[in-house]
């Protein structure tokens, strides 16, 4: 099968990790451009608070090999996130990240403007990665086209459920056994399911490629 | 107008007429000249229909009374009398009684080639000398007249308040920093996007492998 574009998931409460997690797989991207809902991510390069200085970077990046932005919103978060997804998607060719995924979306809900994104993605070549701290609150259609989940500790049983739904009963029961720093790897396209506690292995480096 | 009565050299007796007056005063005015001493009081009684206000400007220039002024005026001209035979006058103004001196000069033709530059002039003549009265060093008589009406003068500039050099240099560059500063604003507001591609204003960014 051919893959266009990679999903990539990474769940898991707060503290454990997502961030950091997040970090080691846009880092290795060479084109990326980050929806930094906390501003937490400030190794990216070229940061902004304005739309319309994000827009004159990726006017700029589509002329580079290279380049990495992060747009913290200051204002109405979902507004941002509809207009930067628009912006997003008609760039193309780079790797979009999404912290705090929920904040733009409810479980039976995605902005038409990032639906596109996850949807029809694959033309536009954006790979697309994500972080929520509950499965339960992604929108199921987001988990349905993520490609590989990177699942921290949960003891929430609906959460758990959700994992279960979407994953299966063995990672649900490895995610569980998790430590608090620790995850698992879930390949939805291969079923290939990887652990590692806060190590990082040859797998994490392929979550994107 | 008004009749001036005053004692008067004998031999002055019969040769003036108030039109003839009037003109030696407009003469004056127009032509000031450091007047002769007052040959004194005689025992002629003259009465002469004159400008009141001429006279009083006369006596004012003069320094000396009504009588004394008007003495001194005719006798820078009386010499001149015997000269000029039929020497023309101006009428000050229209006739309104007086005696019958006054009424002579009036009826009096005017031969145009002797006449002054007056002849143009409104008949109302301006009493106010246009010159400084000089006082002539030979004349002890003739005491040093201010002029009767502010003459104009021309502000002293250099009393004016000087702006130091050194607040125009702070006040011009601050303009031009202003100017420098909504410029720059300007231009990187308008800059169409993907312009930037040769000067790049955004960090670059190396992936990690």
């Amino acid at each position: 099968m051919d893959v266009q574009n990679k999903i990539v998931g990474v769940v898991g409460r707060k503290g454990s990790g997502k961030s950091t997690k997040m970090r080691e797989i846009l880092e290795r991207c060479p084109c990326l451009f980050l929806m930094d809902t906390m501003g937490e991510h400030s190794w990216i390069p070229n940061r902004f608070s304005d739309l319309r200085q994000a827009y004159r970077f990726l006017s700029w990046a589509s002329a580079q090999k290279y380049f990495a932005g992060a747009l913290i919103p200051l204002r109405s978060l979902e507004k941002e996130f509809v207009l930067l997804a628009d912006l997003v998607y008609l760039a193309g060719n780079l790797t979009f990240g999404v912290e705090e995924a929920p904040m733009f979306c409810q479980p039976s809900y995605l902005p038409p403007q990032f639906d596109r994104i996850v949807r029809l993605g694959r033309h536009r070549k954006i790979n697309l990665v994500w972080t929520a701290q509950r499965m339960a609150e992604v929108a199921r259609r987001l988990t349905a086209a993520t490609d590989a989940f990177v699942l921290f500790a949960h003891t929430e049983p609906r959460d758990l459920g959700a994992i279960a739904e979407r994953c299966g009963s063995e990672v649900a029961e490895q995610v569980v056994a998790l430590p608090i720093h620790g995850y698992v790897i879930w390949d939805a396209l291969s079923r290939k399911l990887c652990s590692g506690v806060g190590v990082r292995h040859g797998y994490d480096a392929k979550l994107l490629s | 107008m008004a009749t001036f009565s005053f004692r008067a050299p004998e031999r002055w007796a019969g040769q003036l007429d108030s039109g003839r007056v009037r003109g030696w005063l407009q003469e004056y005015f127009r032509h000031p000249q450091p007047l002769p001493p007052d040959p004194g009081a005689g025992p002629s009684r003259l009465s002469l229909s004159l400008p009141e206000r001429a006279v009083k400007v006369l006596e004012g220039l003069s320094g000396d009374s009504a009588s004394g002024a008007l003495r001194r005026l005719i006798a820078a001209h009386i010499t001149s009398l015997a000269i000029v035979s039929q020497r023309p006058t101006l009428a000050l103004s229209g006739p309104r009684g007086g005696t019958e001196l006054s009424t002579t000069g009036l009826k009096r033709r005017v031969d145009s080639s002797l006449l002054p530059q007056a002849q143009e002039e409104p008949h109302m003549l301006s009493l106010y000398p246009k010159e400084l009265i000089q006082v002539s060093r030979s004349d002890e008589a003739v005491s040093p007249i201010r002029p009767m009406c502010p003459v104009t003068q021309t502000p002293d500039w250099s009393q004016l308040p000087r702006v130091p050099p050194w607040f125009v240099c702070v006040v011009v560059a601050i303009l031009v920093v202003l100017v420098w500063w909504l410029l720059r604003a300007r231009r990187q507001g308008g800059e169409p996007p993907g312009s930037g591609a040769a000067a790049a204003p955004f960090k670059p960014w190396i992936p990690k492998v």
